[in-house]
């Protein structure tokens, strides 16, 4: 099993509005990221891709079935959508337990299963607190648990990360990655970039309701070739090693900042990199540092969505 | 592209689900256990229907004991100034409050409104709030069909309706059946029986129809509940109004209340002024608005999928 989500020509529309349009994609199995800006069509897809949408147009598969009222394939996803979607009156407890029950578990297997996903979401001491006391924070550490609480083997994140301090950010990046080790996949979206960078380098990214990239991340912005790349170096010789660098071909400019580092942009960075060691050994620079300061997802997304402004 | 991560690790489903296939009830039950959570809305709404309940339930039973000669004990008993003043004061209703039926009518007529705040109650926010928060998006990622969805919510209101309009009828029967002698309203009046079940279930279907109908329409259970008033009184107030400026009594059928309060006492065969119009007009009316009710339903349900 290699394919998890293969979309051909996707459509949905609203009325006039574009939710995603002529979207074609295939998800490996793994942890992929959906980014996007609001609007993008991020939770449009998610909706398509859990079934609670039909396709406008084109065609979606999930682990190889059309996902639309497929009650069977319902029983292998898990879902936490962006909205609040607690009831008040219940219990972090009864909450998921009364989802896994719904998910086809009999009342005592899913009260186990709700046990365990609120601990592994660390909300095991708030379990019988009403959700109404519950904090952002812990609101979506519950939706991520009954989301997780049938064990599926493709849990769909729509903003797991909204609401959550840093620490539990940390926790929920580690729980991630703990159910990717476990086998799950997990499509997860956002629009916080770094919250995606830390869990996976395979990305999707949508744009108004349009696929923009996909793949890994540096596959990505090494496709971009009209944007040079940023470097950044800091060196004990940094004005002798910017002066060395100047002559290098592709690099299109260089500065020393106030602090001594040395910033460039090269439009070959394959080059530039095979030239550099060479150089920075020559010089005798002392390198201490380099950083290719826009390879990461953020300055790939800045790019992607610039270009199709 | 390739998920460096974990591409050859994959795990595939092997929890047990169970296989059958009533999967509104886990839905019915949660939304009914924490419908009941708050004590106070349940005591008060359940309170006057309690209270008519017992005062109903004594009445029934002491004109039987009374008809038995047999008054009871709370009335006085024996021989005492109490007991004879408490006989005198209900023989003066012993011909009136004898006839079961019309007892029985009477307080299903007098209860109508009770039992409506108690739907309206309950079952104003169940498809609203699900809308205004997002849960029908968990419902709907899971094994469970829209009918499902909505069969649960309609059975969370149609239980408060049944706990409404049925349950404090069969009490009052039950008293009557054992407090009449010789089991003489079993015997005679059996039939009361049957029409308090059927009264009260068509009641509560109509009247959950078109409170589920309203709690899809609207954004807020608050906004719901004044829908569910609005709806009855203002098509109550229309038909009345109609009927008494046309002179024509079957515009009563436009209020659903109205029409089931004719088609109460075509039921429980009683002649009352109520029955004066055409109660095919009020049968249509009623299935008319739990038809229009549910396909509105039905549609609204269709586009909770649309982005909020």
């Amino acid at each position: 099993m290699s394919t998890l989500v293969e979309a051909r020509n996707l459509g949905r529309f609203y009325g006039d509005v574009v939710g995603v349009s002529d979207v074609t994609v295939s998800i490996p199995t793994g942890v992929v990221g959906l980014l996007g800006p609001n609007g993008a069509g991020k939770s449009t897809f998610l909706k398509l891709l859990v079934g609670e949408l039909r396709p406008s147009r084109g065609s979606i598969q999930v682990l190889g079935h059309e996902p639309f009222g497929n009650r069977d394939l319902y029983e292998r996803l898990g879902f936490c959508p962006q909205q609040d979607a607690l009831y008040a009156e219940m219990t972090g407890f009864e909450f998921v337990a009364f989802l896994t029950r719904l998910a086809g578990y009999s009342r005592s297997d899913a009260e186990v299963r709700a046990v365990r996903a609120l601990e592994r979401v660390s909300l095991s001491d708030a379990a019988h607190q009403k959700t109404r006391g519950y904090s952002k924070g812990m609101r979506q550490r519950v939706k991520i648990a009954q989301a997780i609480a049938h064990e599926p083997e493709l849990i769909v994140l729509d903003e797991p990360m909204t609401g959550l301090d840093p620490i539990a950010r940390r926790d929920v990046v580690r729980l991630f990655t703990e159910l990717a080790g476990e086998g799950a996949s997990i499509v997860l979206s956002s629009h916080v970039l770094h919250e995606v960078e830390a869990l996976t380098k395979d990305i999707v990214l949508l744009h108004r309701g349009r696929l923009l990239a996909q793949g890994a991340v540096h596959e990505v912005r090494a496709l971009l070739s009209s944007h040079p790349r940023k470097i950044e170096i800091k060196a004990r010789e940094s004005r002798r090693l910017a002066r060395a660098l100047l002559a290098v071909e592709g690099v299109s400019s260089v500065k020393l900042s106030r602090d001594g580092h040395v910033l460039l942009e090269t439009s070959d960075i394959a080059r530039f990199e095979r030239d550099f060691a060479a150089i920075a050994v020559a010089e005798r620079a002392g390198i201490e540092s380099y950083e290719a300061i826009d390879a990461g997802l953020e300055a790939v997304f800045d790019y992607l969505v610039e270009a199709s402004a | 592209m390739k998920a460096s991560t974990h591409t050859e690790v994959y795990r595939p489903f092997r929890g047990e689900l169970t296989t059958r296939r009533m999967r509104f009830v886990p839905l019915l039950s949660s939304n009914l256990k924490t419908a009941t959570k708050k004590r106070l809305p349940l005591v008060l709404l359940f309170a006057p229907l309690a209270i008519g309940t017992v005062i109903f339930s004594f009445t029934v039973y002491a004109g039987f004991a009374i008809q038995a000669g047999d008054p009871p004990s709370a009335l006085g008993g024996g021989a005492s100034i109490a007991s004879i003043i408490g006989q005198a004061l209900v023989s003066q209703r012993t011909q009136q409050l004898i006839q079961a039926r019309e007892m029985i009518v009477n307080f299903h007529l007098a209860t109508n409104m009770f039992s409506l705040l108690l739907m309206a109650w309950y079952g104003a926010g169940v498809l609203a709030e699900d809308r205004r928060l997002g849960a029908h998006l968990l419902y709907f990622a899971r094994p469970l069909s829209r009918f499902d969805y909505l069969l649960a919510k309609f059975l969370v209101i149609a239980t408060f309706g049944v706990l409404g309009a049925v349950v404090p009828g069969l009490v009052i029967c039950t008293v009557a059946t054992f407090a009449s002698p010789e089991w003489s309203f079993l015997r005679e009046e059996y039939d009361v029986i049957f029409s308090t079940i059927g009264f009260g279930l068509l009641w509560t279907v109509l009247v959950s129809s078109i409170v589920l109908c309203v709690s899809s329409l609207a954004s807020r259970r608050s906004f719901a509940l004044v829908g569910v008033f609005a709806v009855f009184m203002l098509t109550s107030a229309t038909a009345s109004i109609m009927a008494a400026m046309q002179r024509d009594s079957d515009f009563r059928a436009l209020s659903p209340m109205l029409s089931a309060v004719r088609l109460a006492t075509s039921i429980f065969e009683l002649k009352a002024r109520h029955a004066s119009w055409n109660l095919t007009l009020a049968w249509s009316s009623v299935g008319a608005y739990i038809l229009i009710s549910w396909t509105l339903v039905w549609l609204r349900t269709r586009r909770m999928d649309v982005v909020q």
